[in-house]
């Protein structure tokens, strides 16, 4: 079949004919467009999301706890706790947020103990058994919101000795 | 022109001759013409109608990509402050919270919530920021401490469950809380020291802070607080040595 030809019988271009510098502007423009667009949504999403704090779910939560990983727990739950992103799933988080501060406290509890009984500054003994009291305390609480995962109370009681 | 039969005058565009009916063989040719002349204007027109077009549509495009250029331009300054740019919400937010920021803060303070206070501001961008910037020594203080919290955490849960944090170093540990303890006794007394940063309630919650830390590092190390106390005119090797000397791994 024969090539169309782009020109008229007097050398002018036919109606409807595309040369090949038109289709380079249409291409330069799709181009400037697309790279246009990336940029606006790049820099809205650096202005507005990108650093969006991270708030770990329940689910995290307690895969965190069922590895034993309590510094990584105890700092989620701190700091969903702080951003208070949580309230509206607080039961959800109960029980999680129970045993991981529940390692803390335990930690402690031992730690003011032993700063106590080697206190020689008899105010700050007291001050520090004061403290391992509290903790002591906190632990009881925590334990009674664990439900199904006291156990894990107990394998903290066991580890820490 | 003339009749070629009986000479009377005729016009071009006269088929046959008004006077003797002889047909006129110029009108015929004449027609042909002006139709071609029509035909060839016509192409004319629609040749230049079309170029004009294509010169117009040409510029439109070039028009509109110096605009794309332009606007891309921008995007790329927009992008390349998409950080100051957010900075700059945050304060303006933060300025219009200002109290009640104010408020959360020294009731965390009043709490002694160390740990507290550093998520509350690291968390909620409150950290070195003009409207709150008195609180800053506070938060220092306070990142030290929860820093110093997390590493010895880190040294009972190795020490509690040994299958953990195996990839971690008690020397690196060490190191950690050794500069964490020279960064809280040079935060509390630091060089640019600022009444508004420094003093009233906030040099109250700071020596607590730093009696607490020492506290923790007197139960986790089996040293006295007396001991301890010490390390306040230690620097971060000294402090390091220290606590390497006093760790028992197996207790």
């Amino acid at each position: 079949m024969m090539k169309k030809n782009k020109m008229n019988s007097r050398g002018g271009r036919r109606a409807g004919a595309t040369s090949g510098t038109e289709k380079l502007f249409k291409l330069v423009m799709v181009l400037m467009a697309v790279i246009l667009v990336i940029m606006i949504l790049l820099a809205l999403w650096r202005i507005h999301d990108a650093y969006d704090p991270y708030i770990s779910d329940p689910n995290e939560m307690y895969f965190t706890l069922k590895g034993n990983d309590y510094v990584y727990a105890y700092g989620d739950m701190m700091s969903n706790i702080a951003l208070g992103a949580t309230a509206e799933k607080d039961s959800e988080y109960t029980e999680s947020y129970a045993v991981a501060d529940y390692f803390n406290s335990a930690m402690m509890t031992r730690i003011y103990q032993r700063a106590s009984e080697l206190a020689g500054d008899k105010g700050a003994a007291k001050s520090f058994a004061d403290r391992a009291g509290e903790y002591k305390a906190r632990m009881a609480e925590d334990r009674a919101l664990m439900e199904d995962l006291t156990f894990k109370a107990d394998e903290i009681d066991e580890a820490l000795g | 022109m003339k009749c070629q039969n009986c000479g009377s005058n005729l016009n071009i565009e006269d088929k046959y001759c008004p006077f003797c009916g002889e047909p006129n063989p110029y009108a015929k040719r004449h027609q042909q013409e002006m139709d071609r002349y029509a035909k060839d204007y016509e192409k004319t027109r629609q040749d230049v109608l079309e170029n004009t077009s294509r010169l117009n549509r040409r510029s439109v495009r070039i028009t509109i990509i110096a605009i794309l250029a332009a606007l891309i331009a921008i995007a790329a300054f927009v992008l390349a402050q998409a950080d100051n740019i957010r900075y700059w919400q945050e304060d303006r937010a933060i300025a219009a919270h200002a109290d009640e920021y104010r408020e959360v803060i020294e009731q965390y303070m009043e709490d002694r919530d160390y740990i507290g206070l550093y998520y509350y501001m690291s968390k909620n961008h409150l950290t070195y920021t003009r409207d709150l910037d008195e609180y800053s020594a506070v938060y220092d203080m306070s990142m030290y401490y929860k820093s110093i919290h997390s590493n010895l955490q880190t040294l009972w849960v190795k020490k509690s469950f040994p299958e953990k944090y195996t990839y971690v170093k008690e020397s690196e540990v060490f190191e950690y809380i050794a500069r964490d303890i020279e960064g809280l006794n040079e935060a509390i007394k630091p060089g640019d020291y600022r009444p508004e940063r420094h003093e009233g309630n906030k040099m109250e919650y700071m020596e607590d802070l730093r009696d607490d830390a020492e506290a923790l590092i007197s139960g986790t190390f089996n040293v006295s607080i007396e001991d301890v106390r010490a390390l306040r005119e230690m620097n971060k090797s000294r402090i390091y040595v220290y606590l390497e000397d006093n760790y028992d791994e197996e207790e």
